[in-house]
């Protein structure tokens, strides 16, 4: 049956990507592989100090260049810009000040890029240098040094959430733990550095704008609020995207100036950011300083949570606002919380400056979250996989927030990981040095929260179907790599009944496909799902019209399978989907339908209830087994298990490919991914010799499983897969290294030497407070000193 | 100062118009719009420009474009044969090791290399043929596991070479 | 980035190749493998008029003659190093250091005779070459002379070398009798690393005695070169190879290097990891030759 059940016939299956023969032999076109006639090339200029005064720009050298077309500085540049245009904080081209090293100051387009290179080299900016304030915690207190004239004590945004009285039931508990933690600052690391290829058409006034952004209709009109352009005369048009990660959810300052040079111009500019401009440009993820406090009942159940949140917001505003309020969201599943307190802040402070990173608040949250969950258990006397039974959420459950979840299949991952890897055999009883631990973890499928200010649909599909196109959905979707384009085939193929390869896909394009709210929060495949099938229900009800009578059987006992339309009783009764169309359009004229979604507007009145509350969770369960080499301080991964709910898996394949990435995007942040600024605010490592993400070499064998899910509530049962794996990684090796050592570590990356300093083996340096704290637990239920020794000896 | 010379690329040969310090990376996207090869750093570090010199491996972004006159270049143009995939590439479609498709063609030059030297690759050798190749989106697993496969339908083309 | 532009020249002997350099000497720059050569220009630290590429010269053979010892041309590159059967056999440590090198791209491009050249203090060739006593050849047009590779490499990517010479070639003795040699780099990553300290160590062992009768250690990353374990060696000759020796000469590599702090690792850690490198390495060795 198509659609109406759980039985699908192309949902569900493992088909190779629809874009995948395209990307194989190198022809998909990503923005950098585009030329246009009279294309000019623009290079940026970039601050050389973190924090400064711009006294003075002389471009005139730079205009004297032979082949420089123009200069231009933040002087041209009408606003600033930032998501949402919540406290707008950055300029296409720093105007009066520069916040981070490495920020735009001025641009050049030239005819080649040698030439606009060598201008660049040529322009002389003199900045009067103010303190660089690089600590969150100290930029708190330096009012006195304003990174934003109007943010005092350089608080971006900050705001408290509170269900019931904390204090008191903390008291009451009769089992409290407390630790603090400290999240990275990481980069998304997408290998496709941003592009801009930016053409106005001096004639009829449009702007095309080809770019790798996950957000176009977001990005359009960013544009035209920060270059004063009418929405109507811009048009975003995404080509391939080479990664995306949440990294490309904004407008990049190269990709406003492609557009002011190519409109002063009349002619294509376009700007492809080197590496070392991707990683000054950032947006990755925001590091957190996190405290915690947790109490428990006798049976391990959580009593309350106070939580205070204080996150590194580099120079400029971007996505703090929803990051903080994410991360208080996010912390309210998958457990059950009754009680809580979190209080975020956002600080500026003059670095690269954090976005948007796959699993966004999540990965904060989960590895503070994971980790206090092992520490209760120890305190209670329970097994971590105990309590993380205990806790978890279900389907039905209701926090105190306006949050709910629909569906759950949380318990059934847990399960799965903890059979899969013995955890229950191995926790504690493996040998000192060698640990298990386990994390679970969630994600939202696309918020209440719109990032358009309109109330319009948040995903809309258009179907087209005619003899001239066959079947052709119109979508706002953007596919990053996750695998998009082909789940929508799918989606389309399971209603009309048609192969998934012959539907053509227009989307990408602001011109051509109606207003989704963009590739973010996990919410693409589900709201789109939704639209889609609305939109296949509008064509049906149309066609089914005609087709009835074709058929000889009733309107509603029709169904589109294998290129036909026949009756669901009689499959003998049909005709064929062409042949039906093909007298629709004869007969009764043009066949479009259209759908929409909106997910659930919440009902709550708190700060920040927009941000967080989502139709569907989608769950996930992890552990790793660890070795630690005691006198290097290396960690192997030895075995590493998850399993998912994602809902039903439109494409099992995909969603195991977004698993196993999400993984490693986890196990590159717990290990070695960290972006390193000196004192002066200079970024150390912005490449990728160090900057290091894993090779092949450094993967374990992964152990990745799909629960068996549906959730009712979905068009075809889906939920969530692409960043909630991401956020289990980190606890997941920190709570396995406990286990191992008994240092609970509460920072990362955790390289090598800071198991040696924990281990005392050497001593950290001076300046270096490592954030780990050592447990009297681990020692009593191992039965060993704190080298292991006695375990050891028989 | 420019000068003219002949780059043979996939069989082809092309006249292209170069100063000495342009990169093949660049000459190949630019100037003879072979886009394919991508450029994820320009510093040796990804593998995205990834391209066969003779037979070896070569990151096309540390390469004077100059230094490979009368050397053959194969690029990621180049695997296909009359419009049919290389078993190497229509096993990374049919395994799933393509997801944004940034790495592919380098990935897929390297696949090519390893399984030229080493036919029936061990799941190591296989992780080290393409440990010079990052790949932000997998976790390689589906990557090791299309390798894996092609390897055993050049081995069953191979052999079938063989009986016939 | 692109490269600031030079002249490009491309020798078809040596004689040439000695013509130019004498010709243009502090003008121009030599291209082997240029994973070095190419970042170094496009990151505008070296403008050279004029780069002369190696590519059309013999200078990539490999020949091993016993009594005469190893010979490794300038060119070779490090992946054919890394599959050399004689050097599997008689030099492995040279094969542990070149398996380690970069990615399987930057080992069919890199050369031995760059990587020397480039004088890193990380680079992964110098320590298990000085370990071996190699000798470089440099030849200009005024003729030719051998210098120990301990003495090449000067300091943080300085060389003895004169303007007006070219490193034709690396010479290694014949390995030292009942002697085996080990290399390991350390980093944090599996591929693509650069070293947070190696250690590479050539002993031998009086077939009489059984005690060290010769030994050489040599650290990477730990100091501005490749710097030798004097004392480190010192203590071992004349010893048994013993657990309580090996531990004793680790621990005084590891307060011999001189290394420093920087992004990739304090150097307290440095000095830790020099000590376990160098005892794991002496422990290798000294089973390869006593089994
Ligand atoms: C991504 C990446 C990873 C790397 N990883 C490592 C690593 O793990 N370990 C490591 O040791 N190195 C590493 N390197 C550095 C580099 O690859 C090596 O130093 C390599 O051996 C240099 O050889 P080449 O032939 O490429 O030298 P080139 O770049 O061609 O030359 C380097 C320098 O030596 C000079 N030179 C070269 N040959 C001669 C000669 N015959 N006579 C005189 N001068 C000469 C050149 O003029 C130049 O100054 C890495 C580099 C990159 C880009
Ligand atoms: S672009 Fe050449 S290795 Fe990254
Ligand atoms: S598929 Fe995106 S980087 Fe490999």
């Amino acid at each position: 049956m198509s659609g109406n059940g759980r039985q699908f016939n192309v949902v569900g299956k493992s088909v190779p990507r629809v874009e995948g023969a395209d990307k194989v032999r190198g022809k998909a076109v990503f923005t950098d592989d585009m030329r246009l006639p009279g294309m000019v090339h623009g290079k940026l200029k970039h601050a050389t100090v973190a924090h400064g005064r711009i006294v003075s720009i002389d471009v005139e050298r730079a205009r004297q260049v032979p082949g420089v077309l123009a200069v231009i500085t933040g002087e041209e540049c009408a606003k600033p810009y930032s998501v949402n245009n919540y406290k707008p904080s950055e300029w296409p081209l720093a105007k009066g000040k520069v916040v981070y090293c490495g920020e735009a100051v001025a641009a050049v387009a030239a005819m080649d890029e040698a030439a606009a290179e060598r201008a660049v080299e040529l322009i002389d900016v003199q900045y009067e240098e103010l303190p660089v304030l690089l600590d969150p915690r100290e930029a708190l207190s330096r009012d006195d040094a304003r990174i934003h004239d109007w943010a005092e004590h350089n608080i971006g945004y900050e705001g408290v959430q509170q269900f019931g009285d904390v204090d008191d039931t903390l008291e009451k508990s009769p089992h409290v733990v407390e630790n603090s933690f400290y999240s990275s600052y990481t980069h998304c690391g997408f290998l496709e550095p941003q592009s801009t290829l930016a053409d106005y058409n001096t004639g009829t006034g449009l702007l095309t704008v080809y770019t790798c952004n996950q957000l176009p209709h977001y990005l359009q009109q960013t544009i035209a609020r920060t270059l004063d352009q009418r929405m109507e005369k811009i048009r975003v048009v995404i080509p391939t995207v080479g990664g995306a990660f949440g990294g490309k959810t904004e407008a990049t300052p190269s990709c406003l100036v492609a557009c002011m040079l190519s409109r002063q111009l009349g002619r294509p500019v376009k700007i492809t950011y080197t590496r070392e401009e991707v990683f000054h440009q950032n947006k990755g993820r925001h590091p957190a300083h996190m405290t915690m406090k947790m109490g428990f009942d006798n049976e391990g159940r959580i009593t309350a949570l106070d939580f205070d949140c204080l996150l590194d917001g580099g120079g400029h505003s971007s996505w703090g606002f929803v990051v903080m309020w994410f991360i208080a969201a996010l912390t309210h599943l998958p457990y059950k919380l009754p009680v809580v307190r979190y209080k975020g802040k956002r600080v500026y402070t003059n670095k690269p400056t954090p976005g948007a990173q796959r699993c966004l608040g999540g990965v904060q949250v989960r590895m503070a979250f994971e980790s206090m969950l092992d520490m209760g258990a120890a305190k209670v006397g329970v097994n971590p996989y105990d309590i993380r039974m205990i806790n978890a959420v279900e389907a039905g459950y209701k926090g105190p927030t306006v949050i709910e979840v629909r569906h759950a299949e949380f318990k059934k991952c847990l399960e799965s990981v903890a059979s899969r890897s013995g955890f229950v055999e191995k926790y504690g009883k493996l040998p000192y040095g060698r640990g298990i631990g386990m994390a679970g973890g969630h994600y939202s499928t696309g918020g209440a929260f719109l990032l358009y200010p309109s109330f319009r649909p948040h995903s809309t599909a258009q179907l087209r179907v005619d003899t001239e196109a066959g079947v052709t959905l119109y979508i706002g979707a953007t596919a990053i790599g996750q695998g998009a384009m082909t789940v929508l085939c799918q989606m389309v193929a399971e209603e009309l009944g048609v192969d998934y390869r012959e539907v053509h896909l227009v989307c990408q394009d602001t011109m051509l496909a109606p207003m989704d709210n963009g590739t973010y929060d996990s919410r693409l495949t589900y709201g789109s799902g939704h639209a889609i099938k609305n939109a296949a229900a509008d064509i049906k009800a149309k066609l089914f019209d005609v087709a009835a009578i074709m058929v000889g059987a009733g309107k509603d006992h029709l169904e589109c399978v294998n290129g036909e339309i026949r009756s669901i009783y009689e499959p003998n009764r049909k005709v064929a989907f062409k042949k039906a169309v093909y007298q629709y359009l004869s007969s009764v004229g043009p066949l479009f339908g259209t759908g929409e979604y909106t997910p659930p507007q919440p009902k709550g009145d708190y700060d920040g209830k927009l941000i967080g509350p989502s139709p569907a969770f989608g769950f996930t369960a992890q552990a790793a087994e660890v070795e630690v080499d005691l006198e290097t301080g290396q960690i192997k991964v030895v075995g590493y298990w998850e399993a998912g709910d994602c809902g039903k898996a439109i494409n099992p394949m995909s969603v195991e490919g977004q698993v196993e990435g999400a993984i490693s995007m986890g196990l590159g942040a717990t290990f070695f991914e960290e972006m390193v600024v000196d004192a002066n605010g200079r970024m150390l490592n912005p490449n990728f010799h160090d900057y290091k993400m894993p090779t092949a070499l450094d993967m374990p064998e992964l152990q990745t499983e799909i629960v068996a899910s549906y959730d009712p509530t979905s068009a075809y049962g889906n939920k969530e897969v692409g960043e909630g794996p991401v956020g289990p990684v980190i606890p997941a090796i920190l709570n396995a290294v406990y286990d191992a050592i008994g240092i609970r570590f509460t920072e990362v990356p955790l390289k090598p030497e800071k198991v040696l300093w924990a281990l005392g083996t050497i001593e950290a340096p001076a300046e270096r407070r490592l954030h780990v704290s050592s447990e009297s637990t681990y020692c009593a239920r191992r039965g060993c000193a704190p080298d292991g020794s006695s375990l050891q000896e028989p | 100062m420019k000068r003219v010379i002949e780059l043979t690329i996939n069989g082809s040969a092309y006249d292209v118009v170069i100063s000495p310090q342009d990169l093949l990376i660049d000459v190949l996207r630019q100037k003879l719009d072979l886009t394919g090869t991508k450029k994820g750093c320009g510093q040796g570090d990804c593998g995205t420009c990834t391209v066969l010199i003779d037979g070896r491996r070569a990151l096309a972004c540390l390469t004077l474009a100059i230094a490979c006159e009368g050397r053959q270049i194969l690029t990621i143009e180049g695997m296909e044969k009359h419009g049919v995939l290389h078993p190497i590439q229509q096993a990374f479609i049919d395994k799933g090791a393509i997801q944004c498709g940034y790495c592919t063609p380098g990935m897929v030059l390297s696949a090519k290399a390893l399984l030229d030297e080493h036919p029936a690759p061990t799941e190591h050798e296989i992780k080290l043929g393409i440990s010079g190749n990052l790949c932000r989106c997998t976790g390689y697993v589906k990557i090791v596991e299309a390798v894996r496969d092609a390897a055993a339908r050049l081995q069953a083309a191979a052999d079938c070479g063989k009986g016939a | 980035m692109s490269l600031p532009p030079f002249e490009y020249l491309a020798p078809g002997s040596t004689a040439e190749l000695a013509g130019l350099l004498a010709a243009h000497r502090e003008r121009c720059r030599i291209l082997a493998g240029g994973t070095d050569l190419v970042n170094w220009m496009a990151e505008k630290i070296y403008r050279p008029d004029y780069v002369i590429d190696l590519r059309k010269l013999p200078l990539a053979a490999i020949t091993y003659e016993k009594g005469r010892g190893l010979t490794i041309g300038a060119a070779a590159t490090i992946e054919s190093l890394e599959r050399s059967p004689v050097i599997r056999e008689f030099y492995y440590a040279l094969v542990q250091a070149a398996g380690q090198i970069g990615s399987p791209q930057i080992r069919a491009m890199a050369t031995i005779g760059g990587n020397c050249c480039n004088a890193s203090p990380c680079a992964d060739m110098p320590p298990p070459l000085i370990t071996l006593e190699a000798r470089v050849a440099l030849t200009s047009a005024r003729g030719s002379r051998e210098v120990p590779l301990e003495e090449f490499i000067t300091g943080n990517r300085q060389t003895a070398i004169a303007p007006d010479e070219f490193l034709e070639c690396v010479r290694v003795p014949d390995p030292w009798p009942h002697s085996a040699c080990r290399y390991s780099p350390f980093g944090l990553r599996a591929a693509q690393e650069i070293d947070i300290a190696s250690v590479a160590v050539n002993v031998a062992l009086d077939p009489a005695t059984g005690l060290f009768a010769k030994a050489r250690i040599a650290m990477g990353a730990v100091a501005p070169f490749a710097m030798r374990a004097l004392k480190a060696e010192a203590s071992l000759v004349g010893n048994a190879p013993s657990g309580e020796t090996i531990d004793q000469a680790a621990l005084v590599c590891s307060r011999e290097c001189r290394p420093i702090d920087d992004l990739r690792a304090s150097a307290s850690y440095r000095r830790h990891i020099v000590g376990v490198l160098a005892r794991r390495m002496l422990r290798d060795a000294v089973a390869a030759i006593t089994s």
